[in-house]
């Protein structure tokens, strides 16, 4: 199911290389072009440098958090309003302070979308469509 | 006048007006005048002796102070019960006097008894609240100690004495601590200090060394005048609360880890089965193998994980045998060797032939090898780092030990997994990982009186080396490893 050119580019940041392996399937099947990394401490370097239209961030991984890799995310002016998509076995409010908006202005705001693993394929194709049209 | 009408009251009034039972006796115990207070007391007197008044007796006491004092004419003050007229039991103070004659003969006797029932009945009582709270004090399922200002026990009662031994004199730090000087905050010294009650939690020690975890209060004892002349200290053993909770809150980390295994599990088995469906559906095969890989290594992982929880719930001990370490080797490269190749990683085993035997779990040491060699093939997987990999498994002799060694050039760790790796629910895989496999690994190996150790750097790889005696070793007392429940908290 091609899609018109351009084609979006998604960074899959998840410390299993079986998930990085199907979520890349997944998105490539689907007309996206892929970049994952394993390793958490990559993740700004990626951005910078392969300039994604959208992100996901698996929360536990070793050495740094997928909490970390966010906060760092948001606070780096050129990635903030980068589209993050939370993809983990955790419960987000665990994690990330959930205050719509953000407006307190020290708080981070909150992911653009959450989805649990293991993950349903359509709603996840569907967020990541819907977040970057 | 009134001096002549004081003295007609006096004689005709004054005898039955006192609130005093007052009786005449002569010799023979017989009572020859008594007022009305004794009558309205003890009933008709007229013509009865003494011991049938005062005490419904049909013949004189046993020991009279009546006949005492006929014989030697000494005032006595002597405490009786008798029976009053409605035949109930009387308490009396008795006062007797000899009425002596002129020419000092003692004819009379004069009793002057006072009703102490009352009082009698409140002493009685007053004996038995005092036993009654001493049975309190002794019996109550807590260390009760009263303390003087130097912390010295002053009383303690039976379940204290049990535990820590008899106090003679010693202090409570001393006691309770094993320490040479008092502690620092003190909750009795602050009681003494304010006279405010305190609560703390503190371990103490018993006389058998066993550690108890106590809830502790002070409240302060004060004499009449309100100043504080002790401090009782009351403590409780929540030692099995406080295991309790250690084992909830352990359970609790196990179902959460359990759920982020599980969840990344069905991750890796949904991937795989998306890679054969779609391979299937391009005509893939590339597609369709690599799919059908990631299904079989998930399933292994399931595999694992339940065994896992399965030693986890049960501590076993250690199913001894004979077991050959060859073959053992030799087993473990089969099942390696593919799911190596699988992960594009050379796997190498080295094993003397003459190395012999070993007693121990055969099944608990293959799962301990199989998880330290699995975990070094991830470690391998998951570094992006260097274009080749390797693992390797060695099997050596040494001084009454056979050591087995497994290397990679993985990702390798840092200080802090290196010293948090045998941690109960210590995962450094994210949701890859439970955190059960080293730990029970460890367990197990320590059941064999033997040791696991690690030599790793970030991105150097790593080494484990597992030591066990070739001969059955018995471990004395539990080793599972204590749980703390700080430490676990600490990391989730």
């Amino acid at each position: 199911m091609p899609q018109t050119a351009p084609r979006k580019k998604i960074l899959i940041v998840d410390d299993e290389p079986d998930t990085v392996a199907f979520l890349t399937m997944l998105f490539e099947d689907n007309g996206y072009t892929v970049v994952s990394t394993t390793s958490p401490d990559r993740v700004l370097e990626l951005v910078r440098h392969e300039s994604p239209d959208l992100v996901t961030l698996d929360l536990l991984m070793p050495n740094k958090t997928g909490v970390r890799v966010y906060r760092e995310l948001r606070s780096h002016e050129p990635c903030a309003a980068l589209p993050v998509v939370v993809i983990s076995g955790a419960n987000p409010g665990d994690y990330i302070p959930m205050n719509p908006g953000g407006n307190g202005g020290r708080q981070t705001s909150p992911p653009d979308a959450f989805i649990e693993k293991p993950i349903d394929s359509r709603i996840l194709l569907s967020t990541i469509k819907n977040l970057m049209a | 006048m009134i001096d002549t009408d004081l003295k007609r009251w006096i004689r005709a009034e004054l005898f039955h007006q006192v609130p005093v039972s007052i009786s005449v006796i002569d010799r023979d115990y017989r009572i020859v005048e008594a007022n009305e207070n004794l009558e309205e007391t003890f009933g008709a007197w007229q013509g009865r002796y003494c011991y049938e008044v005062y005490k419904n007796r049909t013949e004189p006491c046993d020991t009279c102070q009546a006949t005492r004092t006929f014989e030697d004419g000494q005032v006595r003050v002597t405490r009786e019960t008798g029976v009053d007229r409605d035949g109930e039991p009387i308490s009396y103070m008795m006062h007797l006097a000899p009425l002596v004659e002129k020419d000092g003969g003692i004819r009379y006797v004069i009793e002057m008894s006072t009703d102490i029932s009352e009082v009698a009945f409140l002493q009685d009582r007053l004996r038995e609240e005092t036993e009654r709270y001493r049975l309190l004090f002794e019996e109550v399922p807590c260390f009760i100690t009263i303390q003087d200002r130097d912390f010295k026990l002053l009383e303690t009662n039976r379940l204290f004495r049990e535990h820590f031994g008899e106090p003679q004199g010693r202090f409570c730090y001393e006691v309770y601590k094993h320490r040479d000087e008092q502690c620092y905050p003190c909750p009795v010294a602050e009681t003494f200090e304010d006279g405010q009650v305190r609560r703390s939690e503190e371990v103490v020690t018993t006389k058998q060394g066993v550690k108890i975890n106590v809830v502790c209060y002070t409240a302060p004892v004060r004499d009449s005048a309100g100043n504080i002349t002790a401090v009782m200290e009351m403590s409780t053993d929540i030692t099995q609360i406080r295991q309790l909770q250690s084992q909830l809150t352990s359970i609790g980390l196990l179902v959460s880890s359990l759920s982020h295994g599980v969840k990344g599990l069905l991750m890796g088995l949904d991937g795989g089965i998306y890679a054969v469906d779609s391979g299937l559906e391009l005509g893939d095969t590339a597609r369709v193998r690599s799919g059908w890989d990631m299904v079989k290594r998930n399933v292994g992982k399931v595999r694992s994980l339940v065994l896992d929880i399965l030693y986890y719930a049960k501590d076993r001990e250690p199913d001894w045998a004979i077991m050959n370490a060859c073959e053992l080797v030799a087993e473990l490269r089969e099942l390696m060797e593919a799911r190596a190749a699988r992960n594009g990683v050379a796997f190498s085993c080295e094993c003397p032939g003459d190395i012999g035997a070993l007693e121990a779990d055969p099944k608990a040491i293959r799962s301990v090898l199989v998880n330290i060699l699995e975990n070094a093939l991830d470690a391998c997987r998951v570094d992006k780092q260097k274009s080749g990999h390797a693992v390797s498994l060695r099997v050596c002799a040494e001084d009454g030990f056979l050591v087995f060694e497994v290397s990679d050039n993985g990702i390798g760790m840092d200080r802090e997994t290196r010293e948090k790796l045998f941690t109960l629910f210590f995962s450094s895989k994210g949701t890859g990982g439970t955190g059960l496999g080293l730990f029970l690994s460890n367990k197990i190996v320590l059941k064999h009186g033997g040791a696991i150790s690690v030599e790793s750097e970030p991105g150097q790889g790593a080494r484990f080396t597992v030591r066990i005696p070739r001969t059955k070793t018995l471990v004395p007392g539990t080793l599972t490893p204590e749980l703390d429940v700080e430490e676990i908290a600490g990391l989730i």
